[in-house]
């Protein structure tokens, strides 16, 4: 399951296409028309076929309409099941509405009859049905006459078990009161049968005489996982006023019935591609520090700006900072001032000396800046004296060892930054004019640094820094940039994403991103997206939709993928698609059948499984390839047919090939007791 | 002078009769049969039941039946007046006012029959047990039929027409009685 969401992955062999291909001069024209039954009601989910082919062209709705693509010389081949099949030839008519006849059921009638010699209740054994989430249920219960009477009550509960989880659901009962049973119910004393009897608004009350009733049953469940194992057992009682004289409970549905689950399906997930949802640039408020750090020569106490280099340092420094000051996203933040005297003279009036520098240097620098900056800037100044250990390095650095030995010796012995080791060198040869002239101005110096806060855009480096550091206060674009363009593996970038929504919980864009990789790595997450869906629909991406149907549809939650599906828009492609596949899984096969069959022959045979279309099913099922699950349809097709031998031989085949399916034959309500045959026989 | 104590105890058990009727319709929105029998009307007695459910299972009633006219049968030798009430209470086997109960009651009553050139008059003390089926014709439609057998006490006066009524009680006895009834009722939603 790597990268790509699938039941099962097979090229598409067009069965059906290849006929109709020959047929030059035929033209193809859209037949609409409305299918009826024989007391003129309208009949859904027929099926209609094309007659020479017997490709599956539509399905009538609920209001028995259909529209159908087919030639204009062809014929349509009405289907459903209870009627007897019609055939229609079109002859380039657009419109056409059909009355379909009832087929007759004598067969079935006869064995009711032979039945109900029996003294019990017969629930008829039956399939689940599986339509989107809904296990649907029908059959038909036989109720002995000589057993109910006027005053008893018929209880008729199914329940449905999810054998999996082992869990029981209980669906709508079937209340039969006899009339005098229900009349007298009020007679009771401090009894309101309305409100006091649990099963008061399922009763129908039948009249008593005639012979035994047949009551049809007809109920859906939603089920989270359509594809855990269940059973339906039927829960018998009939009481009278005093006792329950009568309880029996039958299974009438083992395993779900859906073809569907070999339904093949790709749906990749997908990025948000509209750059309108990216997230703008934000600037952040960063520190920068003053790259140049200049240096003044010095002479006296101020700062003596008729020298041409101080001028020109002051300047530009001057320049900077009205610069910063013109920038609205830009405020100085810090402005910091050293002053370094050199060791010569006295130590501590050189200490002097150069806190005055700094003073200086600092009014002349604060004067040419606005109020404002010199107001909310913090100033800090610092002053020191220049120790002899610098010079040395200074000598070393020249190749003077002897002198910087000299000099070194003098620190040895009086110590740095006394005023015995100052006198010392004073008195050495070399001190002038070597040290006085060459080194003793270089080591005095005002220099500066200020810091500005400016709000600017973060280089991908700084971001990268900044996630190492502190992710939270990463904005939503530095986010989006670090994993869109950061180079990253997919598990770092999983965690940026993470960290991304952890951060900003409604960063859309992120989350869709997240849901996207989940769903290509096969993990989706539906929770992700979910409390985005919310949002104005404008506002929020086609891939969030496409990626939550994506998620759904694996995680089996066919009716929130059915309504999110319609928002998407008509692309003619991919949603579209997507769309179609959601209908599919919410058992609406009044879709486009033809793209059905082109996207892949397995599908049709599914969909025509489906539609219980059963007698085609198998015909297209032998079509097939011959791998396992092909195999697996083959006999489930085949099993429908009655075609005992085949579907055996073909449900080993399959099991040779991938002995997991015989799990899936476990729970499939097609296939169960085939598989049980099989064990027997093993 | 018996006969007016007679008539005293007579309002007493028609006043008890009201009691637990009333009483038991404000306990809760009751539901209330009024009941006439069959037989009685054949015997000329204008007759009312009332029915009240005490319980699931028990019900309590009361059947008042009286003809203060001195009715002629055919010639004029045979007239009858009478008046009774019969309190009950029933057991019912399965839902109150439906099918099959059993139960007992109770007698009063005072009789004025003059038959066959004798006059025979006095009062009727009496219990018995009764069984029934109460046939559900409808949601408020029942017919029941019951029987029972009981026994009673009577005193009175018997004495020839042509005579005076003696001044004393001169007969008193006790008697069985049988009971049987085809009672048609309506009860109140």
């Amino acid at each position: 399951m790597k990268n790509i969401v699938k039941i099962f992955m097979l090229s598409a062999v067009v069965a059906g296409g290849l006929a109709s291909a020959f047929q030059a001069g035929a033209r193809q024209i859209n037949v609409r028309g409305i299918v009826s039954g024989p007391d003129g009601k309208p009949l859904n989910s027929v099926c209609i076929f094309d007659a020479a082919t017997n490709q599956l062209l539509g399905m009538s709705n609920d209001e028995g309409k259909f529209l159908v693509a087919t030639d204009d010389e062809g014929t349509l081949l009405f289907s459903v099941l209870g009627s007897e099949e019609l055939e229609v030839p079109v002859e380039g008519r657009l419109t056409l509405d059909v009355t379909l006849v009832r087929e007759s059921i004598q067969l079935e009638e006869l064995q009711v009859k032979g039945k109900s010699k029996l003294k019990v209740v017969a629930p008829e054994p039956t399939d689940l049905e599986l339509k989107g989430n809904y296990l649907t249920i029908k059959t038909r219960v036989r109720v002995p006459a000589r057993l109910f009477n006027t005053s008893t009550r018929l209880i008729i509960q199914p329940e449905l078990w999810n054998v999996s989880e082992r869990r029981k659901q209980y669906m709508k009962p079937l209340v039969f009161d006899g009339w005098r049973y229900n009349v007298t119910q009020n007679r009771m004393l401090d009894f309101d049968a309305a409100n006091e009897d649990p099963l008061w608004r399922f009763v129908e009350v039948r009249k008593s005489g005639g012979g035994d009733a047949m009551i049809t049953y007809h109920d859906s469940v939603y089920v989270e996982n359509p594809d855990q194992d269940f059973r339906c057992d039927m829960l018998m009682a009939m009481e009278d006023y005093n006792k329950v004289f009568y309880r029996d409970t039958t299974t009438i549905a083992r395993g779900v019935v859906n073809p569907l689950r070999f339904f093949e399906y790709s749906m990749l997930g997908r990025e948000v591609a509209d750059s309108d949802f990216f997230p703008s640039p934000e600037m952040q408020l960063r520190d920068t520090r003053g790259d140049v750090m200049l240096t003044f020569d010095l002479g006296k106490a101020t700062l003596d700006m008729s020298r041409p280099e101080n001028r020109h340092s002051l300047d530009s420094l001057i320049n900077a900072l009205h610069a910063i000051e013109d920038n609205p996203d830009a405020a100085i933040k810090s402005f910091s001032i050293f002053c370094t005297s050199s060791p010569d003279g006295n130590y501590q009036s050189n200490l002097e000396l150069s806190k005055r520098r700094m003073e200086s240097a600092l009014e002349t620098i604060f004067n040419n800046l606005s109020p404002n900056t010199r107001k909310y800037a913090e100033r800090s100044t610092d002053s020191k004296v220049e120790s002899w250990s610098v010079l040395v390095d200074m000598l070393r650095a020249d190749s003077l060892n002897e002198e910087a030995d000299e000099i070194q010796k003098a620190i040895d012995r009086y110590g740095d930054k006394t005023n015995g080791c100052s006198n010392r060198i004073r008195n050495l040869s070399f001190y002038r004019p070597l040290i006085t002239d060459t080194y003793l101005p270089r080591m005095r110096r005002v220099s500066y640094e200020f810091i500005t806060s400016q709000y600017r855009y973060l280089t991908d480096a700084e971001i990268a820094e900044v996630y190492a550091k502190d992710p939270a206060s990463l904005s939503q674009f530095e986010y989006f940039r670090l994993y869109r363009y950061g180079n990253l593996d997919e598990a770092a970038k999983e965690k940026v994403l993470r960290d991304a929504l952890k951060a900003h919980p409604r960063f859309v864009v992120a989350a869709n991103d997240l849901a996207a990789m989940l769903i290509n790595r096969g993990e989706p997450d539906s929770e992700l997206l979910e409390s985005y869906l919310d949002m104005n629909r404008r506002k929020l991406p086609h891939e969030v939709r496409y990626n939550e149907v994506a998620a759904y549809l694996t995680e089996h939650r066919y009716r929130e993928a059915d309504s999110l599906a319609r928002l998407l828009p008509y692309d003619d492609g991919l949603y579209d698609r997507a769309k179609t596949h959601v209908a599919i899984f919410n058992g609406q096969f009044d879709v486009d059948m033809s793209d059905i069959a082109k996207e892949s022959p397995i599908n049709e045979v599914v969909v025509l499984l489906c539609v219980n279309a059963d007698r085609q099913a198998w015909n297209k099922a032998q079509l097939l390839g011959d791998s396992a699950e092909e195999e697996y349809i083959k006999a489930l097709a085949a099993n429908r047919v009655d075609e005992y031998e085949k579907a055996m031989h073909h449900f080993k085949k399959a099991l040779q090939l991938k002995p997991e399916l015989r799990e899936t034959a476990r729970v499939d309500g097609d296939m169960i007791e085939l598989l049980e045959d099989l064990e027997g026989e093993q | 002078m018996h006969l007016s104590s007679t008539l005293r105890f007579l309002r007493a058990l028609a006043l008890l009769g009201v009691l637990v009727v009333s009483f038991s319709q404000s306990a809760s929105a009751q539901r209330v049969a009024l009941s006439t029998d069959a037989v009685d009307w054949i015997l000329c007695s204008p007759n009312l039941g009332i029915e009240a459910r005490l319980s699931r299972r028990v019900t309590l009633g009361v059947n008042m039946a009286g003809n203060p006219f001195k009715t002629v049968f055919g010639k004029d030798d045979l007239r009858l007046s009478n008046f009774r009430v019969e309190p009950f209470v029933r057991y019912w086997f399965n839902r109150p006012m439906a099918r099959n109960f059993v139960g007992i009651n109770l007698l009063g009553g005072a009789y004025d029959l003059r038959y066959n050139k004798r006059c025979y008059t006095g009062d009727i003390f009496g219990a018995g047990i009764h069984y029934g089926y109460a046939l559900v014709l409808g949601g408020q439609w029942n017919v029941t039929f019951s029987g029972g057998i009981g026994i009673g006490y009577v005193r009175g006066f018997d004495y020839k027409s042509s005579e005076d009524q003696p001044a004393a009680i001169n007969t008193s006895k006790v008697i069985p009685l049988p009971d049987l009834s085809i009672s048609f009722s309506y009860i109140f939603k």
